[in-house]
């Protein structure tokens, strides 16, 4: 008889704390992000979150708080050249264990880009083994080549599944400042919209993204968010989906580990989208949750 | 019906692009080899070998993996000293598409990956600065002045 697994949740926020890991928010941003990381843990229940815009000295005041006890924290921030990576990961290692984060660059020098942070993970209740590709993306207004950083993600995917035995469980999360209809996530990485086609086309290659479902508005009365960064002067939209979390086809076959897409999506929390929506605020992103489930 | 002919020169094209670009990979570690050779008076050089592991042991899984892994590394010698051969230093991992690029280079917690010549070049400038790749290189060239 198989024994029955408890959900499992990811999540990323991207904090605005401290772009490029360097600190700018005050004491009072710092507590609003502390009430956003435990509504995060408590009440959604993350058993993984990533966080994005984070410096040493964010990770240093995460691992002081007592509410976090039973909680691990993994800094992520290192810095290599001119590039930076800002995030932390929270965990817990009652249900996971997790590798050192691996940090991807593309190897050009003069735009060499940072293209993600490989995180090896395992779950405790059964063994099973997750791959996670941790992404914050340069700024539109940095003239980085987007292509370029689908293009590399997608080598980094096909480099896993080439090293797996069986299809493997691959989690994409971050903020990619790209849409999931831009070039570089629906063309170049292969993230598609089209779950049918991955599992009756059988095209495993393919990522599916299921916040192709998030671009507009869920809540068709109060009009309150449409994606989950905020651009006070977008021309066009003050509201983007930069920030996705993307799966394997793993996920979406008939037995192991699956996508719970009902409890996929943007979280809004009770205080936390007036501030995001408010010009003085240090605050432009909404925080996202993936659900999985292990089936019988 | 589909056009075997087409898919036949598709593939002989692609087969001109790998060796085009596996060429201009091996001149890459050439012109390393040559820089090296003129820094240390010809005590280093660099070469792609296949290597050997188990597999890490992971207490989680109720079975014991016994599998041996091969994989290519990008290692040190020092051909002056060519015995014994367990003296060549394995310095960073190393992968290459079929086509030749992508090629990879892992070394520490540092992934590049390197899509042609100049991020292949610029990436293996980035391994030489690694401290661990630089101790490892510094104990082969020590092997000369021990000698001395």
């Amino acid at each position: 008889m198989n024994r029955v697994v408890e959900p499992l949740a990811f999540a990323w926020w991207n904090t605005s704390l401290s772009p490029l890991a360097k600190s700018r928010a005050s004491d009072e941003d710092k507590q609003i992000a502390i009430g956003v990381i435990c509504y995060l843990l408590f009440y959604c229940a993350v058993d993984f979150l990533a966080l994005g815009e984070i410096s040493a000295d964010d990770v240093a005041l995460l691992r002081t708080l007592t509410e976090l006890e039973g909680y691990r924290i993994e800094s992520g921030v290192s810095q290599s050249g001119r590039l930076m990576f800002d995030t932390c990961f929270i965990y817990r290692p009652d249900r996971l264990q997790i590798s050192t984060p691996i940090e991807i660059y593309d190897g050009s020098d003069d735009d060499r880009m940072k293209i993600a942070q490989k995180i090896g993970l395992q779950l405790i209740d059964d063994g099973t083994w997750f791959s996670l590709l941790v992404s914050h993306w340069p700024s539109r207004r940095n003239d980085a080549d987007r292509i370029s950083l689908g293009i590399h993600l997608r080598y980094v995917v096909k480099d896993i599944i080439a090293a797996s035995e069986f299809a493997p469980y691959i989690i994409l999360l971050g903020d990619y400042n790209d849409e999931p209809f831009d070039v570089s996530l629906s063309q170049r990485l292969m993230a598609t919209r089209d779950k049918a086609l991955i599992i009756n086309k059988r095209k495993k290659q393919l990522l599916y993204n299921p916040f192709w479902r998030h671009l507009s508005y869920p809540n068709l009365q109060a009009l309150d968010y449409a994606g989950t960064y905020y651009y006070k002067n977008g021309p066009m939209t003050k509201w983007h989906t930069f920030d996705q979390i993307m799966v394997s086809s793993a996920f979406l076959g008939e037995i192991g580990w699956a996508l719970d897409e009902a409890s996929t999506g943007i979280i809004d929390i009770p205080g936390y989208l007036q501030m995001v929506k408010n010009n003085q605020s240090i605050f432009d992103h909404l925080p996202i949750i993936a659900t999985f489930v292990r089936k019988p | 019906m589909v056009d075997f002919i087409a898919a036949f020169n598709k593939g002989l094209d692609a087969a001109q692009i790998a060796e085009k670009n596996k060429r201009e990979i091996d001149s890459v570690f050439d012109e390393l080899n040559k820089q090296l050779a003129n820094a240390t008076k010809g005590n280093v050089n660099i070469q792609i070998r296949e290597c050997e592991k188990v597999p890490d042991f992971n207490p989680l899984s109720s079975r014991i993996d016994f599998r041996i892994i091969k994989y290519q590394a990008i290692c040190a010698i020092n051909p002056l000293f060519p015995f014994p051969q367990s003296l060549a230093k394995e310095i960073a991992t190393w992968s290459q598409d079929r086509t030749g690029y992508p090629c990879k280079i892992s070394f520490g917690i540092k992934e590049h990956y390197c899509a042609n010549k100049v991020a292949l070049e610029n990436a293996l400038a980035l391994m030489l600065q690694d401290p661990i790749v630089g101790e490892n290189l510094a104990e082969l060239m020590a092997l000369s002045e021990a000698s001395a």
